[in-house]
């Protein structure tokens, strides 16, 4: 295990590498910089401009501006952002957190939802219609769409609060109540990213559930005579939870999607939406930051798919010193 | 068989959706009342009207057919002023209401469909020869150029869809010109679209590789290309279909997204995302809900493309024992 971790890992690195090195190169090729701006403003003295461009390192060639930056992440550093004056890395990091938090509560709620209803699905066929009909509809309402309607939704009921992580009285909270406002911030955007994954992970709870029910020992189970509660939520879901796995794998990618169109319209602060921001703003650093971050969160959420997999099924486990991963 | 039937049914129903959106969005200028960048001055913020034309004064006028309009260049070259519809002066008809600027609403949402339709399917008309030839190319040569390939695409694909569409988008200057726009939302589109794809084709092409007919083409002396495009491509034609089908909503979305970020189609040109991206203020949100008629666009847009490509998909898969078990993850990233 740990040496597939390990291996894993590696193989990451030049991965990054090049991930970094090509969006270096794309923000190479746009016009204008942080400064442009300020070029823009008489009041600004062609010499502060200068000396800008010297402290901020925009007067190198770009290769020497990579080599910098890249040798800067090797030391943990992310280089700076011009905009908020801070440790670029400090400011992405901080801003991760939200990203998972929003990200596994979805994902949390997805599961929950997914599996008695896929579950259910398999057995009783007026749930198997209902549900591939409504997964159908769901799947063509976009994360844009559906964040557009959540909020019209907050607006209207006032239950949620509209944007941010936090109320305007958290400093004054205890640290539970604290816990409470983030987790009651959390709950709308969670549950609009929950909606967008939900279709897909039925289906493929469905199909792995069908294919578990039509195995030998769901009929021995049923023949000893078992409630058929447990027949199919202890012996078949167990059964299905091997593409279940796989699943999370491959829905990273469109995990963090969702994530960042929910962060953007909802004012969500995660790094989707530090992303757009630093865009718009041509904060250099901290776009790449941004990207690294995305990266890394993607590979590691494969990863731990991988291990997962690894821990759920024996016969896997027992092949890994022949390398599985 | 009944799940065939269906599946050709709803096969059906999204070209027939697909196909009067389009027409929709070629036909613009005719079946819009107004120009999408007139304003209205008198007419903010306007709840729909219905076949109703209101007049300044809360008085109705009414609404008659082919009248002489806005003028426009039909098709962009033939010179025209006649709608479908309009209203008797000095009415106005707004059919789905209009924005904050006064402007219709319909007539903005036909001519958004111009942008957003056109850009994805221009970005698929390039990504799909583009991910079939590289894709076909690396699967069929293998060696150090499908290494190449290979390692290029596992870049495109490390990050999550958003985070490449945004990375590409940095290339670009933040301020489009109305002119460029269209292409250079096509660049950043089709660039990001072609990996997913190209590593399909590559499978694909390695399996075609190994079968007799190729083998057989092979030792007949064929060249590479005639292989490639008489032996292997056909082979492809029935996948290429699908995902395209499934990759279209993705692209409509790419746009939608960007133009919504304010990165896309700028002001005043009308596109689904930029209006969404004005809609969503508070006070429009709860109190002019009209404004968010491009999302019922973009969601018939998306299920049209999922009946066709649950359609196609029925249609090309060959049949074999795990037939109806779907276990690809949904193609629409976003």
């Amino acid at each position: 295990m740990e040496r597939i971790i390990r291996r894993r890992l590696l193989g990451l690195l030049p991965l990054l590498a090049g991930l970094a090195l090509l969006s270096f190169l794309l923000l190479q090729i746009a016009p204008g910089d942080v400064l442009s701006d300020l070029r823009l403003n008489p009041q600004v003295s062609e010499e502060t401009l200068a000396d800008l461009r010297r402290k901020y390192g925009l007067d190198r060639p770009w290769y020497v501006q990579f080599g910098r930056w890249l040798w800067g992440i090797v030391r943990g550093d992310f280089g700076h952002s011009f905009l908020y004056n801070r440790p670029a890395g400090e400011l992405v990091g901080e801003r991760a957190f939200n990203t998972i938090a929003l990200a596994a509560g979805a994902l949390g709620m997805t599961v929950a939802a997914a599996a008695p209803a896929g579950a259910l699905a398999a057995r009783y066929r007026a749930i198997e219609r209902a549900g591939a009909a409504l997964s159908t509809i769901a799947l063509s309402v976009p994360s844009l769409l559906l964040a557009i309607m959540a909020m019209q939704f907050a607006a209207k009921t006032s239950w949620f609060p509209i944007g941010g992580v936090s109320s305007l009285e958290y400093e004054s909270l205890t640290a539970a109540g604290k816990a409470a406002d983030y987790l009651h911030h959390l709950v709308l955007p969670a549950l609009t990213l929950a909606l967008r994954q939900l279709p897909g992970w039925f289906r493929n709870l469905h199909t792995g559930m069908r294919e578990a029910l039509a195995e030998d020992f769901i009929l021995a189970a049923r023949a000893k005579g078992l409630p058929e509660a447990s027949v199919l939520f202890k012996h078949a879901l167990r059964n299905a939870l091997n593409p279940l796995i796989t699943m999370f794998g491959s829905s990273m990618g469109s995990l963090l999607s969702g994530a960042f169109v929910i962060e953007v319209v909802m004012s969500w602060p995660g790094i989707g939406s530090l992303a757009v921001s630093s865009l718009l703003n041509r904060d250099l650093y901290v776009l790449m930051a941004c990207l690294m971050y995305a990266a890394i969160l993607m590979a590691l959420g494969n990863l731990l798919a991988d291990l997962l997999l690894l821990l759920a099924d024996p016969r896997l486990r027992r092949g890994e010193t022949t390398g599985g991963a | 068989m009944e799940r065939d039937r269906m599946s050709v049914k709803g096969l059906f129903c999204g070209l027939l959706i697909l196909g009067t959106m389009s027409g929709a969005a070629l036909f613009a200028d005719f079946l819009s009342p107004y120009s999408p960048t007139r304003q209205h001055r008198a007419f903010p913020s306007m709840p729909p009207t219905g076949w109703n034309a209101v007049a300044a004064a809360g008085e109705t006028t009414r609404v008659r057919y082919l009248v002489a309009g806005d003028e426009y260049l039909l098709f962009g070259l033939i010179p025209a002023q006649t709608h479908l519809f309009g209203a008797e002066e000095p009415g106005r008809v707004f059919l789905l209401g209009t924005d904050s600027l006064g402007r219709d609403l319909w007539s903005r949402l036909l001519h958004g469909a111009q942008q957003s339709l056109g850009i994805a399917a221009v970005s698929l008309l390039i990504a799909l020869p583009l991910a079939l030839a590289i894709g076909g190319a690396a699967g069929y040569y293998g060696g150090t150029f499908d290494f190449a390939v290979m390692r290029a695409i596992e870049l495109f694909l490390a990050l999550p869809a958003l985070y490449l569409i945004i990375a590409l988008r940095t290339a670009l200057p933040l301020d489009l010109e109305p002119k460029r726009v269209f292409l250079a939302m096509v660049a950043v589109i089709a660039f990001f679209g072609w990996a997913h794809l190209a590593r399909l084709v590559r499978g694909l092409a390695l399996s075609l590789r190994a079968r007799e007919f190729v083998m057989a083409a092979i030792a007949t002396g064929a060249g590479d290309w005639r292989i490639l495009t008489k032996h292997m491509l056909p082979h492809l034609q029935g996948f290429s279909l699908t995902q395209a089908a499934l990759m279209a909503p993705g692209f409509i979305l790419a746009e939608v997204t960007l133009s919504y970020l304010g990165l896309g189609v700028p002001e005043p040109l009308p596109s689904w995302g930029s209006m969404l991206s004005s809609a969503t203020s508070t006070p429009a949100l709860t109190l002019h809900w009209w404004n968010l008629a491009p999302i019922g666009a973009v969601f018939l847009v998306t299920f049209s493309f999922q009946l066709i490509a649950d359609g196609l998909k029925r249609r090309f898969e060959s049949p074999d024992p795990e037939a109806g078990v779907d276990r690809t993850p949904d193609r629409i990233p976003l």
